[in-house]
């Protein structure tokens, strides 16, 4: 620099006038970290000496909320700070008195530009980084905070300073873009939120018109804008996933390094007659115009189709056309701080709404044939099928992805393993797929998730997901409802259900013995929904043992069997957690539905101690009190069944509510009848401890739906 | 020296410079003369290097101006609503200047603020208008930058101000190299203090002339005569740029020099005769008047 004015000159004196949001920052990060932290600490303290909870839950729950990333108010207090340091620090490019005043003294335009861009970063990540320190200290010095909490802690500092940086680097830019603070606001929160805005409408057209989609919540779009990857990142993962954080925080300063360099140039072109006025460039208007415009017609047309049940196209192309005429207008009122130039620069609008009416079209028309098109059949190298209504809820949490908090689209965990090798059974179905799409995609309906509203009848239909693989490597994905009482239908997915390849990739089962959740088992617990019983003899040989043997019987079951069979119990483990945060605790992991055919580990369960008493018999039945309902559920009818031949009659054609939906696309039941069914005690002979949670005297079931008719 | 060529400064369809070659020398004042919305101060923020010409170039003793943080350090700009930090006094205004010109004087600037009598420790916002003004001066002559921007400086200064100021141009041009350039709309607020003056009007400079060489090239004389003559055959002979008959009093503004003038003049035997100075007003009357400009509308 060729100035006198040294660049730690220009900083100190940026920084002078930036007093009221530094003590802005101290005064609300204080309270967001010490002072709650201390608040916590007598809290915790308490809690421990009257024996309410135990030292390391509160370790747990101390850590994450005062220097982890549950500490919500820090979170806000960072994210408020972005907004606030890059609008007041950045002012001055909105004022003409404070433009021609930096100006025409000797200083360069970047440097004065880098004063107030560091300045906005150190007021509010010192105080923060200080306070958070501090929180730490008093949380470890009452030992509220583990070593392990403190690491935590740190990687919490880094996640959230980075993340604050994006922010902060994207507000800054938009402060540059345009000449006025209230416009700056505005122009933040599209750069913030534009790629997610971009997605949301692009889905939303996409759920909307092609009843097929096999929605892959692509999760890269979520890292695209940067105010949700800031939520991303913040929200951090278990200190085991320390490389996977760090990677997000480079990816973080190296997005921020670049919109800085962005920034710094603009600064050099940056006309100093943007001051007051809206937008900066007058090159951009346009552009700018267009990509706020193009998503905001479409989601008003998407917003009208889908408020409306009837002329859902014609409400679409109101939607459009009010969008256009409502977006185009607020965008040039803004751009000239006149209500008279709403009709101004047309050209600029007809452009946005000629890209928009064919975005709304392709999705509209299908033009690429997303529902109706399959890959040539000889093109297909290998495929997987996942039907939810088989196998269903046994591994909700096993749909949880821990690298990046989100859960997995459904089937997507199991399609992604299973290599079917012998296409033709999965080609009838998915053919028997675009055949039903085809008929249905007309209607416009919101998704394709319930079939009941696209097509009368079509409660006989089952969503069933397929993808089809290319030696490319492409995956074809696809949401299809499928007739299943159609013979070739069904035929074609029995094939399939009772190969080998597709049962591993449903049954967890299969894996188990993959991992080490067997040397970290604590707790064996067998739920009938009847009752509970659990055992903590365990040894790692014995779990392996019964992983094997519950292999052994799930390869046993066809899909012939599972529609007429529910399960009758569920086995789980609790497995002690040696890594995480919440190290020392244990978490459940479902083993997987016991069928009647089940029989060897039935006998190793009872073996190993657990209660198994699957014949239940009308002697341990009181009395069956049965509901009928009417069709709108308003009315009811009460008949109580207490006659012991009625009962054994009625009994094995019933199925416990737990598991009625095990195997749903297979096995219906008719849900306007109940059965409230009461044990006696004899049924829980044997049990270790009965009480309330672990022998469940009345019981609701359901009558299996092909039985329903004759007998209810 | 400043010299532009062919400067031109555009705020969207509006032309806000046209096409301006100008000199302007050392150690003179340079008045620049507009109705508001002339151009005066895009011309100054062009100057100042807060503006980037759209065409042409513009050199403050041979170095560009805009993003030279070099050339910046020979002036110092005073604009029509100077700024200052919130909540700062003019001590701290002064700490500012002071790391930003090395040729800042400490020294001056609480003498002068002694002069004026203005309290260095109060804040700026509770000054008035005219202390505002007074203050931006200061710092601008503290600063002993070479040349000095004013934009409508004088405007809002009481007049027994406006003489100090003056004065303090003069005695500074009169100690070291100093060139005040200084933009108003009231053309009798320079008429005393310029060597050389430029008139704007809708962005485009109407002339640039040195006052010294217009007075010696034109000339304001009264004259009567007796009064049964009729002085059109010796007016012919002049360049009369002016001619007004109040009674038997002519009042007339000519062109060429005083003594030929008075020669032809005398031959018609006149019973008084008196050259006159001319004012600012007038000299523009008579220069621009010629170009077919309405002087009248441009300058009030």
């Amino acid at each position: 620099m060729t100035s006198k004015i040294s660049f730690i000159d220009i900083l100190t004196e940026d920084l002078k006038r930036r007093i009221w949001p530094l003590a802005l920052s101290i005064t609300g990060f204080f309270f967001a970290l010490p002072v709650l932290a201390l608040i916590k600490i007598e809290d915790h303290l308490n809690s421990l000496k009257m024996g309410y909870d135990i030292l390391q839950s509160l370790q747990v729950s101390f850590t994450q909320y005062t220097i982890g990333n549950n500490n919500y108010f820090a979170i806000t207090g960072l994210f408020i700070m972005a907004g606030l340091n890059a609008l007041t620090g950045m002012k001055y490019l909105h004022s003409r008195h404070e433009t021609d005043f930096y100006g025409s003294i000797p200083m360069l335009r970047t440097a004065r530009f880098l004063a107030a861009y560091i300045n906005g970063i150190l007021i509010a990540i010192v105080p923060f980084i200080f306070m958070h320190a501090l929180t730490a200290v008093f949380g470890y010095a009452n030992k509220l905070v583990s070593v392990s909490g403190l690491i935590c802690g740190a990687e919490t500092v880094i996640l959230e300073v980075t993340g604050f940086i994006l922010l902060y680097s994207f507000i800054v830019l938009a402060t540059i873009l345009t000449g006025h603070s209230a416009v700056s606001i505005s122009g933040a929160l599209v750069l913030l939120f534009a790629p997610w805005f971009y997605y949301a409408v692009l889905t939303g057209y996409a759920r909307a018109f092609f009843v097929t989609l096999y929605d892959t919540y692509d999760k890269v779009l979520w890292y695209l804008s940067p105010a949700t990857f800031f939520f991303n990142i913040i929200k951090g993962r278990s200190i085991s996933y320390t490389a996977y954080n760090l990677l997000m925080a480079l990816i973080a300063l190296a997005v921020s390094a670049l919109i800085l360099a962005l920034n710094l140039y603009l600064i050099k072109i940056r006309p100093a007659e943007a001051a007051t006025k809206a937008m900066a460039f007058e090159k951009t208007r346009p552009v700018i115009k267009i990509l706020i415009l193009v998503p905001v017609i479409l989601s008003c047309g998407s917003f009208f189709e889908s408020v409306t049940t009837t002329n859902d196209y014609a409400w679409l192309a109101f939607g459009l056309i009010a969008g256009l005429i409502l977006g185009h207008s607020a965008i040039e009122i803004v751009y000239e701080f006149d209500f008279k130039a709403c009709l101004r620069h047309i050209p600029s609008g007809l452009i946005a709404a000629v890209i928009a009416t064919l975005v709304a079209l392709f999705f509209v028309f299908d033009v690429p044939g997303y529902d109706t098109k399959l890959p040539r059949e000889e093109s297909i190298e290998s495929g997987a099928v996942y039907v939810p209504g088989i196998n269903s809820g046994a591994y909700y949490y096993d749909q949880y992805s821990y690298e990046d908090d989100t859960y997995d689209v459904q089937g997507s965990k199991e399609m992604e393993g299973m290599m079917i090798t012998d296409t033709a059974d999965l080609y009838t179905l998915a053919k028997a797929g675009t055949v039903w799409a085809d008929k249905n995609r007309w209607h416009g309906n919101d998704n394709a998730s319930d079939p009941e509203n696209l097509t009368e009848g079509s409660e006989d239909y089952t969503q069933i997901s397929i993808y089809l693989r290319k030696p490319s490597g492409r995956v074809f994905k696809r949401n299809y409802f499928v007739d299943l009482k159609d013979p070739e239908n069904y035929a074609a997915l029995r094939r399939i259900y009772d190969t080998e390849e597709y049962k591993k990739n449903t049954y967890d089962i299969y894996h188990m013995n993959e991992t080490d959740y067997a040397s970290r088992a604590q707790l064996l617990t067998y739920d009938t929904g009847v009752y509970s019983d659990n055992t903590s003899t365990l040894t790692e040989a014995k779990i392996r043992g019964l992983i094997d043997t519950m292999k052994k019987d799930t390869s046993g079951l066809t899909l012939d069997y599972i529609a007429k069979e529910a399960p009758i119990g569920e086995v789980s483990i609790n497995v002690l957690d040696e890594e995480s945060l919440y190290a020392g605790s244990t978490y459940t992991v479902p083993l997987g539905y016991v069928y009647p055919s089940f029989t060897e580990t039935l006998s190793l369960l009872k073996e190993y101690g657990v209660f198994v008493n699957r014949e239940v018999t009308a002697a341990d039945i009181d009395f069956i009190k049965k509901t009928i309902w009417n069709e709108d559920y308003t009315s009811e009818e009460t008949e109580t069944i207490t006659a012991a031949g009625e009962i054994s009659k009625l009994f094995p054609d019933l199925v416990n509510q737990a598991y009625y939906t095990v195997n749903y696309a297979l096995l219906s039941v008719s849900d306007t009848v109940d059965y409230e069914v009461h044990f006696n005690q004899r049924l829980f002979t044997g049990l270790k401890n009965i009480d309330d949670y672990e022998a469940r005297f009345v019981q609701f079931y359901y009558m299996k739906k092909s039985d329903a008719g004759e007998k209810q | 020296m400043i010299e532009t060529n062919n400067l031109t400064k555009r705020f969207g369809d509006i032309t806000a410079v046209d096409d301006i070659t100008l000199v302007i020398e050392e150690g003179k004042v340079f008045g620049l003369i507009g109705t508001n919305g002339a151009g005066k101060s895009t011309f100054l923020r062009m100057l100042s290097g807060i503006l980037k010409p759209d065409e042409g170039s513009l050199e403050i003793d041979g170095m560009g101006v805009f993003e030279n943080p070099e050339c910046k350090k020979n002036f110092f700009f005073i604009s029509d609503e100077a700024f200052f930090f919130l909540n700062s006094t003019p001590d701290e205004m002064a700490r500012f200047y002071g790391k930003c010109y090395k040729s800042y004087s400490r020294e001056r600037y609480e003498k002068l603020m002694g002069s004026f009598g203005l309290d260095r420790k109060r804040k700026i916002s509770t000054f008035s208008k005219g202390m505002k003004k007074q203050l931006s001066i200061i710092l601008g002559l503290s600063a002993m930058t070479k040349y000095i921007f004013c934009d409508e400086t004088f405007d809002g200064l009481d007049p027994v101000m406006r003489q100090a100021v003056k004065s303090l141009f003069a005695s500074d041009m009169a100690e070291r190299d100093f060139t005040p350039i200084i933009a108003s709309h009231n053309l009798r607020e320079l008429e005393d203090i310029c060597d050389t003056v430029g008139l704007l009007h809708k962005g485009g400079m109407l002339m640039s002339e040195d006052l010294d060489e217009v007075k010696g090239d034109v000339h304001k004389i009264q004259v009567v005569f007796p009064s049964d003559y009729d002085p059109a055959p010796l007016t012919e002979r002049l360049r009369v740029l002016e001619n007004e008959k109040r009674g038997s009093l002519y009042t007339l503004i000519v062109r060429g020099q005083e003594k030929a003038i008075k020669e032809i003049l005398t031959e018609g035997n006149p019973v008084f005769m008196e050259s006159l100075p001319l004012s600012l007003e007038e000299i523009f009357i008579t220069s621009t008047g010629v170009e077919g400009y309405d002087i009248k509308n441009i300058i009030y």
